[in-house]
């Protein structure tokens, strides 16, 4: 996932350094009122699709939704308590955005704002013992311990302000342009349910929901393949 | 500078965006383990000076216990190496126990601190969850109980022979002397029943009365024992004792503990005139028969050994006269084995509507001895919180032992804290009684929601501990008050007083954690101080009016 990330970020820091003139002479002109057109999401929301209108040659509205099944294993440790860890997220959201070009000196850039509704936005860490644990006297097996998931969620509608590199739609039938901004979610919360031995930790969702108020932004950093419908 | 100004712009939004949401989502966070899953039945003994006044309890004593299911352990979870801490001990059962009153775990524990006389307690539990707290009271042979007398005499063997010699001991109620004679020639036998060879004889002996409460608190093993060898052999459910009274009675000739003699010692054990007989309703008298039982010190069982009558002293005192053929506890106990029938008991305070904790809620004999109480594991020290149309059941009456009576004690043990009794009554035909007394005079009472957490060193782990919690209220120097609270999983909910000074222990993982003194109030965030490790706040919420005590303590061993 990282070389991907760092070779779009490459990419966009060329849009900003390339002179205006190469870029439009390299994208060409194009007319965007009336326009339609599809586009395949691929960032760092995951994958997804839009469909767009160009409502003048500024302004364009775009709707769609994305996806991001993700998993990892024993990226964090809880110290001195021996356990894997398993990690799933799942970011999806449908949204609505419109695409703004400030000057027509800078027509491969938009402003983008609007907002997405997060049907689901979660991550679920499973924290599985390992080994065997002695709490004062007691010898406790893994399978006496019992297992831990927590569960982080946002919830609700995100607004999106961000900025558009290169023109919302191709001059022929296909372009890519990409797109740098982030939403701003409600604060999560948390639910944890622990089994046997672990089932009072449903104490700590105050503490983690504190931890984790602060992660409100989801940046968004991606390519779009657009498809010119008409 | 404007060529600048893009790509600054564009790198410090991106930037933050990535970077703005940094706190680790684990930082703080401590793994909690419960505890409740890995012990039963817990049952919380404290071993007290039998006397008030009395030496205090040493501060780390060696408690043997005897687990023939090997099912007992402390509730930190050892098995081994039980120790009593200021006198308590944490016991439970392991967590693949299962006691029910078809299938009850009866265990014994027995101590035998220096200048303490030896005392054997048997526990018998009959439910996984029941918490039970149980007073074991030590008698100290320098400071014996009230109603009690103690002789300790040195006297001269000839060729490990004894000349005739008797052993006094005092009256401790009108006509309560006890007499002990040892007859000329008598020789004294190890464990193995060989004679002793000695040139001296050290007696040791007590005689517990029955006109003083602490001498009845104070009966081995109290007035309910399960494991009892009756005339026709064992008695299954154990009985209920009534005692005419209890003489213990300790050897060593030279440096060997005497088991046994060539003659019979003779005892002669005076009797309280004012005892009911409870087979004839009238004080004792002349021709009265009396059941003669002896404990073995070393498990706690008792055997019938012979009916003695009681006969006139010359001068003019009643006493039961019977021979001992072995050292140990020897008693005059009527006794009469449970009948199966139960008692239902009301308690009316007119206008208690809250719960009052402390209450002793006893069956007792005639003379205010307990026979029994609302649990089946009986002890006098049990206590109950009481309110206005409590209803409970005596789950367990003795047969045969005549008239009882139901009494209220706002102290356990305390019989100048009663505050109402029932007349006499058939404890097997009653079915019901009723009580009532006064609303008390309540002090201004604060709910309390107290949890205690076990932290582990450097882990991100804590433990919410099964155990027993100390509650003193230090209020008054003089009259500290003493209350032990289970904590399920680290937590219970008790009362305080507002405006009274406490502190707070616990004895976890082979050690003793003890909080400084605080007080009470609503006004402001209290700081629980460490004295030994135990250390908190407790913070006042005026909305639902509970005061949460959080208190921590910090485990070496654990994760």
């Amino acid at each position: 996932m990282k070389k991907p990330l760092l070779i779009l970020f490459a990419f966009l820091l060329l849009t900003i350094f390339i002179p205006r003139g190469a870029m439009a002479q390299y994208f060409g002109d194009v007319s965007n009122q009336g326009a339609f057109g599809g586009q395949v999401l691929l960032g760092s929301q995951g994958l997804g699709l839009e469909g767009r209108y160009g409502f003048t040659e500024m302004l364009s509205a775009r709707f769609g939704g994305t996806f991001l099944p993700a998993s990892a294993n024993n990226v964090f440790t809880v110290n001195g308590f021996n356990s894997t860890t398993n990690v799933n997220a799942k970011f999806y959201n449908v949204h609505l955005l419109a695409d703004y070009t400030p000057s027509e000196n800078l027509p491969w850039l938009r402003i983008v704002g609007g907002a997405a509704y997060l049907y689901k936005a979660q991550g679920v860490v499973n924290v599985n013992p390992a080994g065997n644990y002695k709490v004062a006297n007691y010898n406790i097996s893994a399978a006496e311990m019992g297992t831990l998931n927590i569960d982080v969620s946002w919830k609700g509608v995100a607004p999106y302000l961000g900025v558009g590199f290169l023109q919302a739609f191709p001059s022929q039938l296909f372009n890519v342009n990409f797109d740098l901004g982030t939403y701003y979610l409600n604060a999560p919360q948390s639910t944890i349910i622990g089994t046997k031995l672990l089932s009072d930790n449903y104490k700590l969702e105050p503490q983690v929901n504190s931890n984790l108020k602060s992660y409100r932004w989801l940046p968004v950093l991606q390519v779009n393949f657009n498809f010119k419908i008409n | 500078m404007k060529k600048l100004f893009k790509p600054v712009f564009f790198l410090v939004l991106f930037l933050s965006l990535v970077i703005y949401a940094c706190k680790k989502p684990t930082e703080g966070l401590n793994i909690i383990i419960k505890t409740d899953a890995l012990s039963k039945s817990s049952t919380l003994l404290e071993f007290v000076n039998a006397n008030p006044n009395g030496t205090a309890i040493p501060a780390k004593m060696s408690v043997a216990i005897t687990d023939p299911q090997k099912f007992v352990q402390t509730d930190d979870g050892a098995t081994t190496n039980f120790t009593a801490y200021n006198g308590l001990i944490s016991l439970s059962l392991i967590r693949t126990a299962t006691a029910s009153v078809q299938h009850p775990v009866t265990f014994t524990t027995s101590v035998a601190p220096s200048g303490f006389i030896p005392v054997v307690n048997t526990t018998t539990i009959t439910s996984d969850t029941a918490a039970i707290h149980t007073v074991i009271p030590l008698i100290e042979y320098a400071h014996p109980p009230s109603g009690s007398s103690i002789i300790t005499k040195t006297t001269p063997l000839t060729s490990g022979t004894s000349a005739v010699t008797t052993l006094s001991l005092p009256a401790t109620a009108p006509a309560e002397a006890c007499t002990i004679t040892i007859a000329a020639g008598t020789q004294f036998k190890d464990k193995n029943g060989a004679v002793i060879n000695s040139t001296s004889l050290a007696s040791n002996v007590i005689h517990l009365g029955t006109t003083s409460q602490d001498a009845y608190n104070a009966f081995p093993g109290g007035f309910n024992p399960s494991n009892v060898i009756g005339p026709n052999g064992a008695i299954t459910g154990g009985v209920t004792f009534l005692t005419a009274g209890l003489v213990s009675i300790n050897m060593t000739a030279g440096s060997t503990a005497v088991k046994g003699f060539s003659k019979p010692l003779s005892v002669n054990m005076g009797i309280n005139a004012d005892l009911i007989n409870p087979l004839t309703g009238v004080k004792v008298k002349v021709g009265d028969a009396i059941p003669v039982w002896s404990m073995d010190e070393t498990t706690g069982q008792w055997t019938y050994e012979a009916s003695a009558n009681v006969v006139k002293n010359t001068d003019g005192t009643l006493a039961v006269i019977f021979p001992v053929t072995h050292l140990s506890a020897w008693s005059l106990n009527w006794y009469g084995p449970a009948c199966g029938s139960t008692l239902s008991v009301t308690v009316n305070v007119p206008g208690l509507t809250v719960g009052v904790d402390g209450y002793e809620v006893a069956l007792t004999s005639a003379n205010y001895q307990y026979l029994g109480g609302l649990f089946t594991d009986n002890s006098w020290s049990h206590a109950v919180t009481l309110f206005n149309g409590f209803k409970a059941n005596m789950p367990k009456l003795p047969s045969g032992l005549g008239n009882v009576k139901v009494v209220i004690y706002s102290r356990p043990g305390d019989p100048t804290s009663k505050v109402a009794e029932t007349d006499l009554f058939s404890a097997c035909t009653k079915g019901s009684v009723s009580l009532s007394f006064p609303t008390p005079v309540l002090p201004d009472i604060i709910e309390s929601h107290v949890t205690l957490v076990a932290k582990c060193s450097s882990k991100q782990v804590v433990a919410n501990p099964t155990t027993w919690l100390t509650l003193k209220d230090v209020t008054n120097p003089d009259a500290i008050i003493t209350t032990y609270v289970h904590m399920l999983d680290g937590a219970a909910d008790i009362k305080l007083t507002n405006g009274h000074t406490y502190t707070m222990g616990a004895n976890y993982n082979s050690k003793s954690f003890i909080s400084g003194s605080f007080k009470i109030d609503k006004t402001s965030t209290i700081k629980i101080p460490s004295l030994t490790g135990l250390s908190g706040t407790a913070v006042y919420d005026a909305t639902t009016k509970i005061i949460a005590v959080n208190t921590t303590f910090t485990l070496g061993t654990c994760g």
